[in-house]
């Protein structure tokens, strides 16, 4: 109590403030030694606080042909990955929502099933059938086994369910079709869920290794974590270079969780908390 | 049925086909892409999968039958043995670890003060950033010669350590890594939770006379019971399933301290080409990750029935 | 044919429930048919299955004539009321009204006079850019009858569009929907569970129990002439007073009770219902007619209504109990869960004397009934006992 007293701000910040730089530390750590020269870091005991900024390292990332092209081929297949599960996970969450058809119930029932299905047991068929429709290799092989999540689906039914089913009877008696229905009625108020399921499938996407690792060979093929990590293992010494190429890699998800910052948290939080 | 006849007489071709498909027969276009990749690439490789464990297969050239030869074959891998306790070594640290720290960061969050947010979303953020951009990111920190870590040490005229070069350190590095890139996940999942506390549950307690402590231990933490249990189960599975981290820092090394099982299952398959024998494992586990998942759907069934 | 015609529709849903059974009717061109009942009754099925919301099992329904019976609710040219207005949330009201006008690929510059015109005659003007939850519930109910008139269909359904609104805006726009109908006379079918909705803006009243219709007529005639206990005891309020009673030597006996009146010897001896309407009761003075049958009563309660007065008094004979009076009952005032003091197992009368300050609590009356307000039913069936009294007086 005399501590609150004489501080001019809550005791809680002596304890939270620190925990929270410890968090942020390493980026800030990650973002100086990217403006190093290998020189200052290569110093023994390594420089903390460097005297002079140098761009070398971002020179080598930016300039040179392998980070652009793996910062491309992430961005095409995370916003492929993206539509497509906005496209058919609506579409399907809706059908299995509104629409009485024979099977529906086991169908669905089968599709949340797989939710509990590790991806060890299922990944080296999936290799064997990429490899066997000639995708192997390809940005095709990252994004078909992707283009609809079981996630998703159940996402958007439970949003569909939830819907109040006489405006979409309305939609319809007013001349929709069910595809009208879905377009100009159910979709609009589907906002919040739309936008809950491109967060998470762009951060999943985005951030994806194990997978891309086993179906991707060529160089420029690879997807940024792919790319970051091969470039690593061969660059080990040019830390201000892998630093910069770490940082582009972390960049576009924490831009937009900086941006959707309630989406984002309140998708991670709905399936646990209500769900 | 007698009710249906006049029915079925006046417009048979419409009803025969709603009887075999349902009112809405449009409904299969909508749920097809859905139905042809989840089922397609799940359900179908899960049984692939195990046919496959009982074949010797090295992927590309024709595989034969070996019956239960790759089953009995990984309870003698001595190497496997390894990769399984290295797993639990990591699975039994890391899991209390982070609902602990998850739960009391969440509380410490859980209050109205200047910056609150920003705490919030520091704590986050490592969560969102990819896997191999931690292990990338603390494999320079904790790196033997140029990691700051090291040169903290040496300030502080404390012996260097090997860290992830060390055999003995770099399982434990990694749970320390894995716990700064998943404690903000812990804590969002306890905010959230916290707000669904209700408030005159608190107020009836501390009107009865219970301190603060005795609030959060007797109202608090118990409320949050299902909570806990989600994130133990979620956080198992995770644990259980490691792989970026492990292949984004040490790959296995030094001298194969850090392979945990997906790893193993990865070098099997994918470099030894052991297809089969990777399978087999792989299904042992998944035994076991299903169950898991099980349990807490058989344990959030039970909750609901029994409020 | 204009109008809407059912044929022995019926409606099974997937447990074998039977949510409508066998309901045939003729709703003619520019008809009012009010579809009332207590809630589960099959009143919203059939309505939907109007609509086209809802498979019909076995039937057929057709509207101007033709078939509709499978085809979308699209294709009807119908237009609906929802009683949760069913808005678009995401839309002006604007947009709101235009939606089904641009479905049907109307011209633009149609949709805007059109649209403008409704607005203006809903006195929606000023809140044409407004979003459904900017507006209060009476106005949500507007924009929700305009979105069906400004359609033009061929029928409009109505599916409880008042439940939503307080008592006092419910009265006011039940008068507004009446004069509505007069200014653009279309086929309407409306569904509500509230009686006096349904007497007041019925042309017909189709009163409806478990998916089948008890009766369907004017509600004079629902009133005058129920055809069963279930029509007697819904229709009306105050609901009739309802006693187990017996005929025999042409008089009604129930209780130490004796009703004598004309008419009543053809009976013969058997066990009846009797139902007698709470404005059938007068006070026994000069001015009564002395053939009326009397009754005298000790007051409970006395409700001043100001114009009139409820006298409600207990009748020493047991209240009528059977499953169509308590669903009659049940929905509004409850039947049993109405009953505050389980005192005793005896009937309770309501009398609509059309007189303030017709008497006082605790004080014994002596009442006069009119014989044409009195019915009498089968106890077993339910359905009404014709006695020559009520033929002559009601034909």
């Amino acid at each position: 109590m005399s501590l609150r007293r004489r501080l001019p701000f809550s005791p809680w910040h002596l304890a939270l403030a620190p925990i929270a730089i410890l968090f942020a530390l390493p980026f800030a750590w990650m973002v100086i030694s990217s403006l190093m020269s290998t020189a200052q870091i290569n110093r023994f005991p390594p420089t903390i606080i460097p005297g002079s900024l140098h761009l070398e390292g971002w020179e080598t990332v930016l300039g040179g042909a392998e980070f652009p092209r793996w910062f491309l081929n992430s961005t095409i297949v995370a916003v492929v990955t993206v539509i497509s599960n906005l496209i058919f996970c609506s579409m399907a969450g809706y059908a299995f929502a509104r629409l009485k058809f024979r099977g529906s119930t086991a169908i669905f029932l089968l599709i949340l099933a797989t939710l509990i299905i590790p991806f060890q047991i299922t990944m080296i068929p999936t290799f064997i059938v990429m490899h066997d429709l000639h995708l192997s290799d390809t940005l095709g092989a990252l994004i078909v086994p992707n283009l609809v999540t079981p996630f998703g689906v159940f996402l958007m039914r439970q949003f569909f369910l939830n819907l109040p089913i006489e405006v979409e009877e309305a939609a319809r008696i007013d001349g929709c079709s069910r595809f009208g229905v879905l377009l100009h009625v159910a979709t609009p108020l589907a906002k919040p869920a739309l936008a809950t399921l491109a967060a998470l499938t762009f951060l999943v996407s985005w951030n994806e290794l194990f997978w891309p690792l086993i179906v991707i060979n060529t160089d420029s093929t690879f997807t940024l974590p792919v790319g970051l990590t091969t470039f690593q293992g061969a660059h080990s010494i040019d830390w201000p270079a892998v630093m910069a190429g770490n940082a582009l890699t972390a960049l576009p998800v924490v831009v937009a969780f900086l941006l959707t910052q309630r989406t984002f948290i309140a998708s991670l939080t709905s399936s646990a908390v209500k769900g | 049925m007698e009710a249906l006849a006049p029915a079925l007489a006046t417009a048979p071709r419409r009803r025969l086909r709603e009887r075999l498909l349902g009112e809405h027969p449009t409904a299969w276009a909508f749920i097809a892409p859905a139905v042809v990749i989840i089922l397609g690439l799940t359900i179908v490789p899960v049984v692939w999968s195990l046919l496959l464990s009982f074949r010797s297969s090295d992927l590309i050239s024709p595989s034969h039958s070996v019956g239960l030869a790759n089953y009995k074959a990984l309870v003698h891998d001595p190497a496997l043995g390894a990769a399984v306790k290295h797993t639990l070594i990591f699975t039994v640290l890391y899991v209390p670890l982070s609902i602990a720290a998850g739960l009391g960061l969440a509380l410490a969050l859980d209050r109205r003060i200047r910056l609150i947010g920003l705490y919030r979303t520091l704590i986050l953020i490592p969560f969102i950033v990819a896997t191999a951009v931690q292990g990338v990111l603390f494999s320079f920190i904790f790196d033997q010669r140029f990691g700051v870590v090291n040169s903290l040490l040496q300030k502080l005229g404390l012996p260097t350590q090997g860290f992830l070069g060390d055999p003995g350190q770099a399982l434990y590095i990694i749970i320390l890594i894995a716990l700064w890139g998943s404690i903000g996940f812990c804590v969002i999942i306890y905010l959230a939770a916290l707000q669904d506390v209700p408030k005159e549950l608190k107020e009836a307690a501390a009107v009865d006379g219970a301190t603060r402590w005795e609030v959060l231990r007797h109202v608090t933490i118990p409320q949050l019971a299902p909570i806990t249990v989600f994130l133990l189960v979620w956080q198992t599975l995770f644990a259980l399933q490691l792989f970026d981290l492990v292949y984004a820092t040490t790959r296995g090394g030094p001298l194969e301290s850090t392979v945990v099982i997906v790893y193993y299952i990865y070098l099997q398959a994918f470099q030894l080409f052991h297809a089969g024998y990777a399978a087999a494992i792989a299904y042992v586990v998944a035994l076991v990750l299903i169950g898991l998942s099980a349990l807490q759907i058989v344990y959030r069934r039970w909750r609901v029935a029994h409020p | 044919m204009p109008g809407v015609t059912l044929e022995r529709i019926t409606k099974v849903y997937g447990g074998g429930v039977k949510a409508v059974d066998d309901v045939s009717m003729a709703i003619g061109d520019a008809e009012y048919m009010v579809l009332v009942g207590p809630s589960g009754c099959g009143k919203s099925t059939l309505l939907r299955m109007v609509a086209g919301l809802e498979k019909v099992t076995a039937g057929r329904i057709l509207i101007g004539g033709d078939d509709a019976t499978d085809l979308e609710p699209r294709d009807r040219d119908i237009a609906m009321v929802f009683q949760s207005y069913a808005l678009y949330p995401h839309k002006t009201v604007r947009e709101n009204l235009a939606f089904g006008l641009r479905r049907r690929r109307v011209p633009s510059d149609e949709i805007r006079t059109k649209v403008d015109a409704m607005g203006a005659m809903l006195g929606l003007a000023e809140l044409m850019d407004r979003k459904p939850a900017a507006l209060s519930g009476g106005q949500r109910q507007r924009v929700a009858m305009g979105r069906a008139l400004v359609r033009e269909p061929r029928v409009f359904l109505l599916d409880e569009p008042l439940s939503n609104l307080d008592a006092k805006l419910r009265t006011s726009m039940r008068g507004e929907l009446a004069r509505l109908h007069e200014r653009l006379p279309t086929t309407t079918i409306y569904v509500t569970h509230d009686q006096v909705e349904a007497m007041t803006l019925g042309s017909r009243v189709a009163v409806m129990r478990d998916g089948v219709v008890q009766q369907c007529d004017s509600p004079q005639v629902l009133f005058d002439r129920p055809a069963n206990l279930f029509v007697g005891a819904f229709i009306g309020a105050p609901a009739m007073n309802l006693v187990e009673a017996r005929v025999g030597g042409g008089a009604i006996h129930f209780g130490s009770h004796a009703l004598g009146a004309p008419g009543l010897e053809e009976l013969g001896d058997r066990r009846l219902v009797l139902g007698l309407r709470p404005t059938c009761f007068a006070l026994a003075d000069e001015r009564c007619d002395p053939r009326w049958p009397r009754l005298s009563a000790e007051v409970d309660v006395v409700e001043e209504l100001g114009a009139e007065s409820n006298l409600l008094f207990t009748v020493d004979a047991p209240p009528v109990l059977s499953d169509a009076v308590r669903e009659a009952i049940g929905g509004e005032s409850g039947s049993d869960e109405g009953r505050l003091l389980a005192d005793d197992r005896r009937a309770r009368f309501t009398a609509q004397i059309a007189e303030r300050r017709a008497a006082r609590a605790g004080e014994r009356v002596e009442l006069a009934m009119d014989p044409t307000q009195l019915h009498l039913f089968d106890p077993a069936s339910g359905e009404a006992v014709e006695w020559s009294w009520s033929l002559v007086h009601t034909a």
